[in-house]
């Protein structure tokens, strides 16, 4: 019986490919001639396809449990010596298996949609699904033709396996690429859906409507995912850096960053018809540099912390994929979009112009990315190959923070706002309150802490202003608050408090790096950190040693360095002492000469704001999300509306 | 009808953009292909250069480099797939395998001893290429690049990217084991 589980699996995947097939074909044609029974049917397979694809990953799971190391993907990422936990793990831990997780969660995505959707229309509901059908197709071929998990080392089975890659042996790597994923699945929803509003040339408010949620869980996702892979490469990496701008962290930046514009623009068209051709391209657009993400991380172009193995056939086919999906979706556009084009009205400092301006400023955040990200690709074709550059967190700091405090300034004005127009005097008491909230930001830092710091008190002022004029709006509107509204605001103060976090942390933050003997100490930014003692340690699969820190009254860190005797890697466990206003980051580096050991202390204030504002953030648009009018209305509901 | 035109060249815009971004995409795609088949500088004798040592400011020069086996490494700071190779260099180092030389490619001399001292220095003495010209010569095409020299100072293996562990016993060993059973 064991030895038939991966071909089970095997064939599953195949069943998976099949039923995508079907769902795409059933789906197309059935909103094409209006046939009822045929988009049923599409209905009915994305539960086939969900349930086969889910078995294909149980399949995959138990081959890992049961260290079948005639199955090459669990030879290169399992080992008899790992805990249970870390091999199921080891199932997403690289490239084919991951990829496997990828065409689940499409696979839930489709059925979520083809449940859960029921009550738009026919013709929409058909292209859709069959837009995820088609979606599905692609990946699974992929999967299945490219990079098979199941494939067999028969006959020479390997006695042992190759362990799980050290870094990725973590409860952060556990939950991160899932998120991820659903995040970016996800946006493939709402890429069915601009194809689908394209195709069937209608987008009106109700459009909206049904669009929204489904990008608001996405965007959840996508954040959760992102704030989990920075908090994991925090405490992970060793060096208390939580933000790189590596090419991989840019892959998921940038879709984050459309899928924002594409929230901002979709309320602009739910309520006033307006930014429809752009809202449009949006849902296009992320889903695009969703795909692109994929080819760059999967496809070995730029080197990363995070590379996959790099194969030029797997490269080519994802290049096919990308080329196939966006190219295509960008033709339709550009045939039919002008179909949707409306004029609206608006003057002044309106709502309108607010989400423009947010929209405008996100997009060009997300060129500069996109510009530092693909650059070395274009000098190396440029220049040539004697001369290879990396452009690194200079320019990208340089560029994204003037961005985002004029973000930032736009945001903070944003709930006092109205469509249309806002009357003036509004405006003027919403700058009142900014000056207030500078002379906050100019004291503080100079009753605190010894330097005031012009870039910080910026941008802490703009911060609170956020939040003043968020409650502010909320308080007044008190009596008639809907969802909506407090998820909106809560997002923005999210944002808000990350930007604290964000602002303090990089200037603030004080390091030392040192050589201790036992019983020696060193201050940093006015603490006592003494080395008290160093042993040995021992595990499963790593022998290292651990040092014990104290400072303070009562406090103590143990540090940790690890050597990973199977891939002959080693890694260095920081200790952290978290906390609401200050991290104590501790990395133990190992023995150095004359009995003495290497360590970086480091002092980092409110580096937990950033990963909590980007949280509130994203359960803010989880409450916008259940706002009343995102609720199921049937079409008669729909007309009564819209007659009105 | 002219604002009709208009509109529609608009909304061909974001294909077009597309197209730019595909064309780069492949070119990268490519230029990594390229990097799997290296055979330049192959038996060709070390480049002469003049540099300094980045850890003692000491002069130094090809002559330094002769005489015996040498593992020749480009690498920087800045460069991400730098830290895949590096426990293999220290391995390699620290059992006396072979002496390896490091080349600062392109780097803060600050920024360079920082890493190291943070994730342990595996080489005898790194030759500092600040503007990159000792690499130019070598026909390095990025960081990191491994060359295996022999005691006369001619290139005897070469790694583009990664040293990987195969490539060190498939490509690097085997000439150090001729070596050995020479004398």
């Amino acid at each position: 019986m064991s030895t038939l589980i991966p071909e089970l699996g095997h064939f599953s995947a195949f069943l998976g490919l099949m039923s995508a097939v079907g769902i795409a074909l059933f789906g197309f044609f059935g909103a094409n001639q209006n046939r009822t029974a045929w988009v049923d049917m599409s209905i009915r397979l994305t539960k086939v396809q969900v349930a086969v694809l889910a078995l294909s990953f149980l399949f995959l799971i138990l081959a890992f449990l049961e260290d079948d190391f005639s199955v090459l993907y669990v030879a290169n990422n399992s080992n008899t010596a790992l805990p249970w936990y870390y091999k199921i793990a080891g199932v997403w831990g690289a490239h084919e298996g991951s990829f496997l997780l990828w065409t689940l969660v499409t696979a839930v995505w489709t059925v979520l949609v083809a449940t859960r959707a029921r009550h738009i229309p026919l013709k929409l509901h058909g292209y859709v699904l069959g837009t995820l059908g088609v979606l599905s197709v692609m990946f699974l071929a992929f999967l299945l033709f490219s990079s098979n998990p199941f494939e067999r080392l028969v006959p020479n089975v390997p006695i042992q396996g190759a362990d799980l890659n050290p870094v990725l042996q973590d409860i952060g790597q556990i939950i991160h690429p899932p998120m991820l994923y659903i995040g970016y699945v996800g946006f493939g929803v709402t890429f069915a859906f601009g194809i689908a509003a394209l195709a069937t040339g209608k987008i009106d408010s109700a459009w909206a409507r049904w669009v929204r949620p489904w990008v608001n869980i996405a965007w959840l996702f996508l954040t959760i995912g992102i704030v989990l892979g920075s908090w994991w490469a925090y405490y992970e990496l060793g060096w208390g850096g939580w933000w790189f701008w590596d090419p991989v962290e840019n892959a998921s930046f940038m879709p984050w960053l459309a899928g924002t514009a594409l929230i901002h623009s979709l309320s602009a068209t739910e309520k006033r018809g307006a930014f429809k051709n752009w809202t449009i391209l949006l849902t296009l657009l992320t889903f695009t540099l969703v795909l692109m993400g994929a080819f760059l991380v999967r496809s070995g172009v730029l080197s990363s912390v995070h590379a996959f193995a790099v194969d030029p056939q797997r490269g080519l086919v994802l290049l096919t994929i990308f080329v196939l999906v966006a190219g295509g979706s960008l033709v339709l556009y550009a045939f039919r979009a002008h179909t949707l084009n409306t004029q609206v009205q608006y003057w002044g400092v309106s709502r309108e112009l607010l989400l423009l301006i947010n929209n405008a400023l996100l997009v060009v955040a997300l060129f500069t990315i996109l510009l530092g990200t693909l650059y070395p690709l274009g000098h190396e074709w440029f220049v040539g190959g004697d001369e290879k550059l990396s452009v690194g967190e200079p320019y990208f700091n340089a560029m994204f923070v003037p961005i985002m405090l004029l973000l930032s300034f736009a945001l903070a004005i944003a709930p006092i706002s109205r469509w249309k127009h806002t009357p003036m005097r509004l405006v003027v008491n919403a700058l009142l309150l900014l000056g207030g909230s500078a002379v906050v930001a100019l004291l503080l830092p100079w009753i605190l802490a010894d330097g005031v710091h012009l870039g910080v008190s910026c941008a802490v002022a703009l911060a609170i202003w956020i939040i003043v004029t968020h409650a502010i709006a909320c308080y007044r509107q008190r009596k008639a608050l809907t969802l909506g509204f407090i998820g909106m605001s809560v997002a923005h103060i999210g944002f808000a408090i990350a930007v604290i976090g964000v602002a303090v942390t990089s200037v603030y933050t004080e390091s030392k790096d040192a050589r201790l003997k036992v019983g020696e100490s060193i201050e940093v930014s006015g603490t006592q950190y003494e080395l008290v003692d160093v042993q040995s340690t021992e595990s499963q699969n790593y022998i290292g040693e651990r040092a014990r820190f104290d400072f303070g009254v009562r406090g103590s860190l143990f540090p940790e360095r690890r050597y990973y005797s199977i891939r002959e890697h080693i890694t260095h466990e920081a200790a952290i002492a978290p906390g609401i206003f200050k991290d104590r980051y501790i990395t133990f580096a190992g023995p150095m000469e004359n009995d003495t050991w290497g360590v970086e202390i480091q002092d980092k204030p409110f580096q937990r704001w950033i990963w909590f504002g980007a949280v509130v953030a994203g359960l803010a648009a989880l409450i916008a999300m259940l706002d009343k009018r995102y609720r199921r209305l049937s079409q008669r509901d729909l007309e009564i509306k819209y007659s009105a | 009808m002219e604002r009709r035109l208009k509109t529609r060249l608009l909304l061909v815009t974001p294909l077009i953009g597309f197209g730019i971004l595909v064309f780069f995409l492949g070119i990268g795609f490519r230029l990594g292909e390229h990097n799997v088949h290296p055979s330049a500088m192959l038996n060709d004798p070390f480049p002469e250069f003049s540099s300094m040592s980045l850890l003692d400011d000491e002069p130094i020069t090809r002559e330094d480099l002769i005489g015996t086996f040498r593992l020749v490494n480009v690498w920087a700071s800045w460069c991400t797939a730098c830290i895949e190779e590096h426990d293999l260099l220290l391995e390699l180092a620290r059992s006396g395998t072979i002496s390896i030389i490091g080349i600062n490619y392109r780097d803060q001399a600050e920024e360079a001893k920082t890493w190291l001292y943070e994730r342990g220095n595996p080489y005898e003495t790194v030759v500092v290429d600040a503007k990159g010209e000792i690499c130019v010569d070598l026909g390095v095409y990025g960081a990191p690049e491994s060359f295996l020299v022999d005691p006369e100072g001619i290139i005897r293996a070469k790694q583009v990217g990664v040293l990987t562990r195969t490539a060190w016993m498939e490509e690097f060993q085997p000439w150090l084991e001729a070596q050995v059973e020479q004398y």
